[in-house]
């Protein structure tokens, strides 16, 4: 499905005008994301396919704009969600992109259906990718998504509808090289809910968002994620839970590891709009800093507009082991360096083993380029 | 001279009757021990009588020294006398023990709700914990936060102890207790009632019976009174069962 | 103890002090300045106050900040349109000659201060207190013992010409005009008051500076500047009235607190402004080696607020507590009560209180920043935000950022918003309580943290002002 012209124009119009972000608090924060990294990446406007990923493994590929494989899964044409007035870099992937790719997913196999978006070029070009993904009402859906940058930028927007009392279990795992934009934005149907795993690792400016509007009643989402950055690594992961319908339910639980010289940043915001009465958010964080040049960052924000609230909660740490853990380890034997790379080990195989048994096959592929990331150090 | 009597009392919650025609009466210086199998009413009977807005009142009167009290707002009945001590407090981690306690008194005696405790009241106080089996420092806590289960018992039953109401609604004051426990407790309704507090008390064993010795007994079945006597129908109840018992109804 | 009962039974009655207040005359002003506030307008200003020339150079320099610096954009729209400085008094000295004896200060004047017990208290429970009227201070008063012990309370102004290469060290120093309201207090303060504790002294009850707004259409910039030298102890307790005025005023006031090396400050401001007031309150300590700062922010009056109490924590071992309670009563009632902590060094910790009580569609934010920077080995910090909503309405907002850049830091956040359950306000009514008195029982208990610490005779009136705060948003609901 092409973009239609008039949201092309508009994006081309916005796109030099609008701010990458607008911070709306005191003069103390910064931006969390260096927006000023994509400044250098330059638009193709999907000419260059370059190097094909290895497709077998999926059921459908998008790479560098095109669909590749999976044209059986194509639906009809639907509305795109986003708009390029949100911000500079969504009106930039407007302008960047050709076509959108609407697929459904009804539901009838049990197994994962697994879709690749991929992009790569030369280190200053940008390649973007955008799919749809209409999951049926009342389907139970096993869907994992690759994000995966094989060098220059990239900006992905996945839009993933659930219809109503249906069950998305949900994995994503995202990895990336140069500046990356990444949005994922769940629309949730009453009743409907679902189950995210996510993975983020490494990227020299990666910003991971997802969004998540719980539009139907009593819909929810349950999202557990792991964020990874070693070496001069910068990630910034986003989980933005909107309570729009009433009776609406949120968990989510983040944990993040910083090694070496890598930033992490874990931000978590949940809000209960006044139409989502009687609602619950949890939101819970974990910045682990494994290093002595790692930095951890939290912003965890709450937002309640009515006081018809089931109650919303958050917390977040960032910290290393503390001095007594350490103590106690260094008495088992182990240095701290070793405890922290016990650690680190046990977060990242403790998440995975987490992950529902219907992400097996993919599970053991992300196992082991992660093992092999950690014991690569 | 007080009296609290209950009058074909029935009872709804959530559309569902629990209690369906019950009548009796209490005053002064009694003690009525209400018995009867789990799910037979009494919680539901204590938490209408002290007007809580969940239990809809069907038809009967609750009639508090001759006034019919059915319609008032929990804090109304409370003023006029009326106090029920919970089965399974609440707990409210924001307001302490001892300014709760202050506040009741100084309500009942129209001062301002945080006026400072009248030295009369901090030395019962102290008398009261001793008596119950707490100690300062659980004044001091939000109510009933972070406190055991007999701890929150103690607690409710020291409450009684110092606001003195005319009529009590005591809801299970012996479970969770130890021997000990029991026994205090026990000992405080006693002087309660001797006191002239007119006591209305539910448990499932006769031990703190035993101790406050109450005037009549009442069971209660399926939202109905099934029998009505002495301490006899206690040591029935202790020997066959409520099965049994009140199989041979 | 006449006077107090006066007050506790005209708060009893359901007068907010805000009418207390409003049943006196308005005080004559000796000079006012007005209008767009230029060079000449800030010359002027310093002329009037007869100040050294590095003085006026610092307020230029911040009346050119003022203008380069770019209008925040995390205000509300509504704030900033009712802050068009052109229409405000910027300057107005009351026509009163300072006294540090209640008798010479005019009944007239007098009567605002009487009406809320300030002389009362001072003599119950002060050490020292200095009272400003508008633009100036009125009042100023200390127990011989501590003059005699070489503390220094002083008027702002009166400081800058007794102990220039005192104030000088400190003045807008930490916090220098970086933002356009900070630049625009430096160019306009008026009054405030000038704290200096010798070395080892501790003064054992608080120093209080009050402030009074009496007119519409107003701004007030006082600075107040508290230096703790090395082992000393202070509590400090600041506390603001206006009575209900016909349109708003403007409140953009500078506290500066200095805690050399294991000294304490203690400094507690309960806002308790009329609901004309819009406020800001640039607030920040620097902490040396060993010394505490504890700030606690009572934010119960005023429409609008804009509250940031910070600390840097510079020295080895320094620590900091910041309280924060805020109530957002009413419809577009806009309360921001942050705290923003600087880990600048090693062992240092931070603990962050912030409660919050919305009602009747008032907004209650908090916004805040904990910053470790690398090196600062072993800090910590803990930060917990409780937001209560009362009704349907009204909003709880809790936007908290922690950057971390040291891995043997420890930085914790926790938070809860909801609203008061049914079960807690039945089990009171059970207790004989109105559910209006449950509520408010439960609110008064909530906020205790901040009640507790203050003088007895401070804790009952605000008890009471927060009981009728919330009787009114019973009767209201």
């Amino acid at each position: 499905m092409l973009i239609p012209s008039e949201l092309r124009i508009k994006a081309r119009e916005l796109a030099n005008k609008i701010p990458y972000q607008l911070i709306k608090d005191s003069p103390t924060v910064k931006y969390y994301t260096q927006w000023n990294l994509f400044d250098r990446c330059i638009e193709t406007g999907g000419n260059t396919l370059g190097k094909l990923p290895q497709s077998n493994d999926y059921d459908v590929v998008i790479h560098n704009g095109e669909l590749i494989k999976g044209v059986e899964l194509l639906g009809d044409q639907v509305n795109i969600g986003i708009d390029p007035s949100e911000s500079r870099i969504i009106a930039r992937h407007l302008v960047n992109l050709r076509e959108v790719y609407p697929i459904v997913i009804k539901g009838d196999v049990e197994d994962e259906v697994k879709v690749l978006l991929s992009y790569g070029g030369e280190q200053n070009e940008l390649n973007s990718n955008h799919v749809i993904i209409n999951v049926s009402d009342y389907a139970v859906v096993n869907l994992a998504l690759s994000i995966v940058g094989n060098g220059g930028c990239g900006t992905n927007v996945v839009e993933v509808n659930v219809g109503d009392g249906a069950t998305l279990n949900l994995l994503t795992y995202s990895t990336n090289i140069n500046p990356s934009f990444s949005l994922i934005r769940v629309t949730e149907g009453s009743g409907a809910s679902v189950n995210a795993y996510t993975i983020v690792v490494n990227g020299e400016m990666t910003h991971h968002r997802e969004d998540y509007i719980l539009q139907g009643q009593g819909a929810s989402i349950n999202s557990n994620s792991l964020e990874f950055g070693s070496g001069n690594s910068r990630v910034d992961y986003m989980i933005n839970i909107m309570h729009v319908g009433e009776h609406t339910m949120s968990n989510s639980t983040t944990r993040a590891i910083a090694l070496d010289s890598a930033t992490v940043v874990h931000r978590g915001f949940g809000r209960i709009t006044d139409r989502g009465r009687w609602s619950s958010t949890s939101i819970e964080g974990k910045v682990f800093i494994g290093s002595s040049n790692a930095v951890g960052m939290s912003v965890p924000i709450i937002m309640v507009d009515t006081g018809d609230v089931n109650g919303a909660r958050h917390s977040a740490t960032d910290a290393s082991i503390d001095e007594d853990q350490e103590l106690y380890l260094r008495m088992r034997g182990l240095s701290r360096e070793e405890a922290i790379g016990l650690v680190v080990y046990d977060m990242v195989t403790g998440f995975l083993d987490s992950i529902s048994a219907s992400f097996k096959g993919s599970v053991s592929q992300i196992r082991e380029s992660l093992m092999s990331l950690i014991r690569g150090r | 001279m007080a009296e609290l009597r209950i009058e074909d009392l029935a009872v709804s919650v959530d559309g569902k009757l629990i209690i369906n025609g019950v009548s009796f009466g209490v005053r002064s210086g009694e003690v009525l021990a209400l018995m009867g199998p789990n799910g037979s009413g009494k919680t539901t009977l204590f938490m209408t009588i002290a007007g809580h807005p969940r239990y809809n009142v069907v038809r009967g009167k609750v009639m508090l020294d001759g006034e019919d009290i059915v319609k008032l707002p929990p804090e109304e009945r409370f003023l006029r006398g009326l106090m029920v001590a919970f089965q399974t407090p609440t707990v409210v981690p924001e307001v302490r023990l001892s300014t709760l306690i202050t506040a009741m008194i100084n309500k009942i005696n129209g001062r301002k709700l945080t006026d400072p405790a009248p030295p009369s009241l901090v030395n019962s106080l102290m008398k009261g914990i001793q008596e119950v089996g707490l100690t300062p420092a659980h004044l001091s806590r939000g109510i009933n936060h972070g406190f055991s289960g007999g701890e929150m018992k103690r607690s409710e039953i020291l409450q009684l102890l110092m606001v003195k109401p005319k009529v009590a609604l005591i809801d299970e004051p012996d479970s969770g207790l130890d021997v000990d426990g029991v026994f205090a407790v026990g000992k405080a309704l006693l002087s309660l009632a001797n006191s002239g507090t007119a006591i209305v008390l539910t448990t499932h064993s006769a031990k703190i019976l035993h101790v406050v010795k109450p005037t009549r007994v009442l069971v209660l079945n399926r939202g109905r009174i099934a029998a009505e006597g002495g301490m006899e129908l206690v040591e029935e109840i202790e020997k066959v069962g409520y099965e049994n018992f009140l199989k041979a109804r | 103890m006449g006077m107090r009962h006066d007050l506790y039974n005209l708060i009893e009655d359901g007068i907010t002090p805000e009418e207390v207040l409003s049943k006196n005359t308005p005080v004559r002003r000796s000079v006012e300045i007005k209008g767009e506030v230029t060079k000449d307008v800030v010359e002027e200003l310093s002329k009037i106050k007869r100040e050294p020339d590095w003085m006026m150079r610092l307020r230029l320099r911040s009346l050119e900040l003022f203008n380069k610096l770019p209008t925040p954009n995390w205000l509300p729209n509504w704030v900033l349109d009712n802050i068009n400085l052109e229409d405000y008094i910027s300057y107005a000295r009351p026509d009163v000659n300072r006294s540090s004896n209640w008798d010479e200060i005019p009944p007239e004047v007098r009567q605002y201060y009487e009406a809320l017990n300030i002389p009362e208290i001072e003599a119950r429970a002060l050490m020292g207190l200095g009272a400003q009227l508008d633009s100036e201070i009125i009042y100023i008063n200390i127990r011989k013992q501590l003059a005699e012990k070489g503390v220094v309370v002083l008027p702002m102004e009166e400081a800058v010409q007794k102990y220039p290469d005192l104030v000088k060290q400190y003045f807008m120093r930490v916090f220098p005009p970086e933002h356009k309201f900070a630049a625009l207090h430096g160019a306009l303060w008026s009054g405030g008051v000038f704290v200096y504790v010798p070395p080892g002294v501790r003064i054992e009850a608080p120093i209080e500076g009050f402030f009074l707004i009496s007119n519409a259409g107003e701004g007030q910039f006082e600075h107040t500047l508290v230096v703790a030298d090395k082992g000393s102890y202070i509590h400090y307790i600041e506390g603001c009235s206006a009575p209900r005025l016909s349109k708003y005023s403007f409140h953009d006031g500078m506290v500066e607190i200095y805690a050399h090396e294991g000294a304490k400050v203690k400094f507690t401001t309960v806002q308790n402004w009329s609901r004309n007031v819009i406020n800001f309150n640039n607030k920040r300590a620097i902490a040396e080696r060993n010394a505490e700062v504890e700030w606690v922010e009572a934010s119960i009056g005023s429409v609008a607020s804009f509250v940031y109490p910070s600390t840097i924590l510079k020295g080895e071992g320094a620590k900091t507590e910041i309280t924060g309670i805020t109530i957002a009563n009413g419809k577009g009632h806009v309360k921001e009560n942050g705290a923003k902590v600087i880990h600048d060094a090693p062992n240092t910790s931070s603990k962050v209180v912030n409660k919050s009580i919305s009602a009747n569609g008032g907004t209650a934010v908090y916004k805040g920043v904990v910053y470790v920077r690398r090196g600062a080995r072993f800090a910590r910090s803990h930060v917990t935000c409780d937001s209560l909503v009362l009704d349907g309405d009204s909003k709880a907002y809790t936007i908290p950022h922690d950057q971390v850049f040291d891995d043997t830091a420890v930085v914790t956040h926790e938070a809860y918003t909801g609203r008061i359950s049914e079960d807690k306000i039945n089990y009171l009514r059970t207790r004989g309580l109105t559910e209006e008195e449950a509520k408010s029982l439960i609110v008064l208990g909530f906020i205790s943290d901040v009640t507790e610490g203050l003088p007895f005779e401070y804790a009952m009136v605000l008890n009471r002002v927060i009981m009728l705060e919330f009787s009114k948003y019973g009767k209201v609901a």
